[in-house]
C-alpha cells in the first residue's frame, strides 16, 4: 500500500534534485529550483525529461567545467529566491564578479552556453569596466593579450585614438616621416622631369640663338608654336617644381653662371642646324625687347637648377636617347661642372 | 615589434562573437574603437558593433564629423542603433550620407539631435530617411522634416516609437505619416511648427504627446489610446491668433474618438481651443476609463473654459485624480458673476465625481470663483482623500483668508484632508 502511495506522490512535493554532467564526465546533483533558473537546463528537463536520476544526467555544454558550474549554481541559488530586494541582488552581484579575469571570461562563456542572460550581461559589463578608460598596455596586461601589431598597423589613422598623447605624438612623427618620404619621391620625379625639360629647352634656346637675335619667338609656324608652348610649359614646370625642392643647395650667383651659360651656348652654336622657316621676319623693336627679356628670364631659370641637373646627368649616365646635341651639351657641360666645382 | 607576453593565456579574445559584442556595447565608443590596437585578434572586433552611440558622455569635442565618417566606413554588418546627441555639430555636411548608409544597414534605432549652432538655417532631412525600413525607434531633434506628398513608400512598417523635438514640418499633413506606421505605439511631437491639421489614425497607438501649434485635431482610429497630452500653442496666420470657429464644438471634434483613454492632459491654449464653438452640456461619449485628468492654464474667469471643465466632469464618472493649474487671463475682465452663476447651477444638478480621490490645485489666487470651485468639489466628492492647494507665489495675505474659507466648506467625504502648501513648498510626491 505504502509503495503505491509513494508512486502516486508527485515529485514536486518532495525536495527533488536534478543531476548534471559536465564535459569531463563528473556528475553532480543540485536542487531543482536552482537548476530550473537556467533556461537551457529548464528546457532540457521539460522537453526530454532527463536529469531525474544519476544515469540520466543532463549533459552540459563543453564550456562548463565543474568549478565554473558551482559558481553558476551559487548565482542561481541566490537569485531564484523571489523575495530578495533589488539592493540585495545588486550587492551580491558586485561581490560575485570579483574574481580573476581568467575565471571571469570562463564564467561569461559558460553562462552564455547555458543561456543565462542576466549572468552574461553582468559578466560582460564587468569585463567592459576592466577595459574602459585603460591604456592599451594596461588592457594587454590584464588579459594577457599578445602585442603583435606592427607599429604601422597601430598608427593607421584611427583618429579616435588621438586622445592618448603618446599615440598622437607617434602619429605626428609618422606623418612627418611619410611626408618627407613623399617629398623625396616627388623630387626624384621632378629631377627626372627636369632632365627632359632642360634638354629640350637647351635645344630651343640654341635654335633661336642660331636663328638671329631673338626673333624666332614669333609663332609663325605651328611647329615653332608648339615648341614655344612646350618651352613655356616646361619653364613653368621647372619653376614650379623648383620651389619645394631644396633650394638651399642651389645658390648660384647669377653672373657667374650666366657667363658659363653663354660660353656653353657659344660652343654649341656651330653644331646646331635647325629648320626655322620664320627667322627672316622683321620684328618690331618692342617685340624684340620682349623677346630679349624672355630669353634672359629663361636663362635665369635654367641657371637656378643647373648644378643639380649636372649632378643628375653625371650620376645617371645612361639616358642618352635625346638628340645628339644633348650628348655634346653634356660633354661640354661636364667640363664646366668641373669649373664650377673648383 | 613583437613582445612575448608573460605567463597566462589569453582567455578573452576567443570568446564567442556575441559575448565580445556584448562587452564592447557596454563601452563608450572611444574605448570600443581603441580595442583595435590591442592585438591582431582585436583589430576589427569592434567593427561589428551593433550600437554606435555618440553622445555627450563620449566627450568628442573636435572633428566629430570626421570621426563619425571613419567609424561608419570601417564598420561592417548591420547597425542596430545609431545615436548622435548632445554634441554640438558645427555643420551638417555628411549627415545625408550617414543616413543613406544607415538605411542600407538595417538600422532599428536612430537618434539624431541636429542642433546646429549659430546662424544658418535648419537642416533638412534627406528622403533616404524613409528608406530605413527597419526602424523601430526614431528620435529627431532640430531639423526640417519634409513629408513627401505621396504616401507611397512613406511609412515605417515597424516603427513603434516616434519622438520629434523642435521640428519644422514641410509638406503634407502628418496624418499620412502616422497612418503609414501601423505599429506606432508612442508618438511625441514637442515644439513643432508647420502643421495645420493633425489627424491621428493609428490602430496601435497607446500614448500621444503634442505640444505645438495646429489648427485642427482629430482622432480617427485609436482604439488602444490610453494617454493623451495636448498642449496647444496659438496658431498664428500672419501674426494674429486664429482659432477655428466651427459650429460644432472643437471639444467634441477633438476628444470624440478617445473612448478608452485613461489619462488626459490639456494645457496651454488647448482649453481655449476646446472652448470655441458651442459647448455642450455633456459630451456624447462617456469616458469610463478616464482616471486622471490634468488641466493646465485654466482661466477661472472665463465662462467658456469653465463650461468645458464641467462638461468634462460630467463625462468622466470614474475620475480618480484631478490636477488643475490656474492662470490669470490678463486681458479679460474679472467679471466673475456669470461663472459663479454657472457653478451654482452645476452644484444643484447632481453628483458627479463619485470616485475622485485626489485633487491638486496650483497657482490659484484665492479669488471667489476659485474658492467656489473648491467648495463645489468638496461637496460633491464623496470619497475624496486629499486636496492639495498650492497658491500662486504672490498670494501671501490672501493665503490665510483662503485657508479660513476652506476650513468652512462642508465636505462630503469624511476622510478628506486639506493640505495647504506655501508657494514653492509643494513636493511632487503621490
Amino acid at each position: 500500500m505504502s509503495e503505491s502511495e509513494m508512486a502516486i506522490i508527485k515529485p514536486e512535493v518532495m525536495k527533488s534534485y536534478i543531476w548534471l554532467q559536465t564535459a569531463d564526465g563528473s556528475i553532480q546533483q543540485v536542487e531543482e529550483e536552482v537548476a530550473m533558473f537556467c533556461p537551457m537546463i529548464c528546457r532540457e528537463i521539460i522537453q526530454t525529461g532527463m536529469g531525474s536520476s544519476k544515469n540520466y544526467a543532463i549533459s552540459l555544454p563543453q564550456r562548463v567545467n565543474p568549478s565554473i558550474l558551482s559558481l553558476i549554481l551559487d548565482y542561481c541559488r541566490f537569485h531564484q529566491v523571489p523575495g530578495r530586494s533589488n539592493k540585495e541582488r545588486k550587492s551580491f552581484d558586485e561581490k560575485f564578479i570579483r574574481i580573476d579575469t581568467k575565471r571571469l571570461c570562463e564564467l561569461t562563456s559558460a553562462a552564455d552556453s547555458l543561456q543565462l542572460k542576466p549572468l552574461v550581461d553582468l559578466t560582460s559589463r564587468a569585463l567592459a569596466r576592466m577595459i574602459e578608460g585603460k591604456t592599451p598596455e594596461e588592457i594587454r596586461e590584464t588579459f594577457h593579450l599578445p602585442d603583435d601589431l606592427t607599429e604601422e598597423e597601430k598608427l593607421e589613422p584611427l583618429r579616435n585614438t588621438a586622445d592618448d598623447p603618446r599615440i598622437r605624438l607617434l602619429n605626428r612623427l609618422y606623418a612627418r616621416k611619410r611626408k618627407e618620404l613623399k617629398e623625396r619621391e616627388k623630387l626624384k620625379n621632378v629631377e627626372v622631369e627636369e632632365e627632359h625639360v632642360d634638354e629640350r629647352s637647351v635645344d630651343d634656346l640654341l635654335s633661336f640663338i642660331n636663328g638671329g637675335d631673338g626673333d624666332s619667338k614669333v609663332p609663325k609656324t605651328s611647329k615653332h608654336k608648339k615648341k614655344n608652348r612646350r618651352r613655356k610649359d616646361q619653364a613653368k614646370d621647372v619653376s614650379s617644381d623648383n620651389d619645394p625642392a631644396d633650394l638651399s643647395s642651389v645658390e648660384p650667383s647669377p653672373s657667374k653662371t650666366s657667363k658659363i651659360q653663354e660660353a656653353a651656348v657659344d660652343s654649341l652654336a656651330a653644331k646646331v642646324e635647325f629648320d626655322d622657316g620664320d627667322i627672316d621676319d622683321e620684328l618690331d623693336p618692342a617685340m624684340k625687347e620682349e623677346l630679349d627679356r624672355e630669353v634672359e628670364d629663361f636663362a635665369r631659370r635654367l641657371n637656378s637648377d643647373w648644378p643639380e641637373r649636372m649632378q643628375e646627368i653625371l650620376s645617371s649616365g645612361q639616358e642618352r636617347r635625346h638628340a645628339p646635341i644633348s650628348m655634346n651639351g653634356n660633354g661640354s657641360l661636364r667640363r664646366y661642372t668641373g669649373l664650377e666645382r673648383r | 615589434m613583437k613582445t612575448v607576453t608573460s605567463s597566462g593565456c589569453d582567455r578573452i579574445s576567443y570568446l564567442p562573437i556575441n559575448i565580445i559584442e556584448n562587452i564592447l556595447v557596454n563601452l563608450p565608443i572611444k574605448d570600443a574603437v581603441r580595442t583595435s590596437i590591442l592585438s591582431t585578434e582585436w583589430r576589427y572586433k569592434w567593427a561589428t558593433l551593433p550600437k554606435i552611440v555618440f553622445d555627450y558622455e563620449s566627450r568628442i569635442k573636435s572633428k566629430l564629423i570626421k570621426i563619425v565618417h571613419q567609424v561608419l566606413l570601417i564598420h561592417v554588418g548591420y547597425i542596430k542603433k545609431f545615436e548622435l546627441s548632445g554634441l554640438a555639430l558645427r555643420s551638417c555636411s555628411g549627415i545625408d550620407k550617414w543616413i543613406l548608409f544607415l538605411s542600407r544597414n538595417a538600422i532599428e534605432e536612430l537618434i539624431l539631435h541636429i542642433d546646429v549652432g549659430g546662424g544658418g538655417g535648419k537642416y533638412t532631412l534627406p528622403s533616404s530617411l524613409f528608406h530605413c525600413k527597419q526602424l523601430r525607434y526614431l528620435e529627431l531633434r532640430g531639423c526640417i522634416f519634409r513629408i513627401p506628398p505621396t504616401s507611397k513608400g512613406l511609412g515605417f512598417n515597424h516603427l513603434k516609437r516616434l519622438r520629434l523635438y523642435n521640428i519644422t514640418f514641410v509638406g503634407s499633413t502628418i496624418g499620412c505619416l502616422i497612418s503609414s506606421c501601423p505599429l506606432l505605439e508612442i508618438l511625441e511631437l514637442d515644439d513643432f511648427n508647420g502643421l495645420t491639421d493633425i489627424e491621428v489614425d493609428a490602430p496601435n497607438l497607446i500614448l500621444i504627446y503634442l505640444c505645438g501649434s495646429f489648427r485642427r485635431i482629430c482622432f480617427k482610429n485609436c482604439p488602444l489610446l490610453v494617454n493623451v497630452a495636448i498642449y496647444k500653442c496659438g496658431y498664428s496666420i500672419g501674426g494674429s491668433n486664429y482659432i477655428d470657429q466651427g459650429r460644432r464644438s472643437n471639444l467634441i471634434k477633438a476628444l470624440g474618438g478617445l473612448a478608452r483613454i485613461e489619462e488626459l492632459k490639456l494645457g496651454n491654449e488647448t482649453m481655449k481651443f476646446l472652448a470655441t464653438g458651442n459647448i455642450p452640456r455633456k459630451l456624447p461619449h462617456i469616458y469610463n476609463h478616464l482616471r486622471r485628468l490634468y488641466l493646465d492654464c485654466i482661466t477661472f474667469c472665463n465662462l467658456k473654459v469653465i463650461s468645458v471643465v464641467f462638461c468634462l466632469f460630467k463625462s468622466v464618472p470614474k475620475l480618480q485624480r484631478l490636477e488643475i493649474s490656474a492662470q490669470l487671463d490678463k486681458g479679460a475682465p474679472r467679471d466673475m458673476e456669470p461663472v459663479l452663476e454657472f457653478m451654482e447651477e452645476q452644484f444643484h444638478s447632481g453628483c458627479f465625481l463619485n470616485e475622485l480621490q485626489v485633487v491638486k490645485m496650483r497657482y490659484i489666487y484665492g479669488m471667489r470663483v476659485e474658492l467656489e470651485f473648491l467648495k463645489l468639489l468638496l461637496a460633491n466628492a464623496p470619497v475624496l482623500e486629499t486636496m492639495c492647494i498650492a497658491p500662486e507665489s504672490e498670494v501671501t495675505a490672501a493665503g490665510s483668508n483662503m485657508c479660513k474659507e476652506l476650513l468652512r466648506f462642508c465636505r462630503a467625504s469624511p476622510k478628506a484632508k486639506i493640505l495647504y502648501f506655501e508657494p514653492y513648498e509643494e513636493s511632487d510626491e503621490d
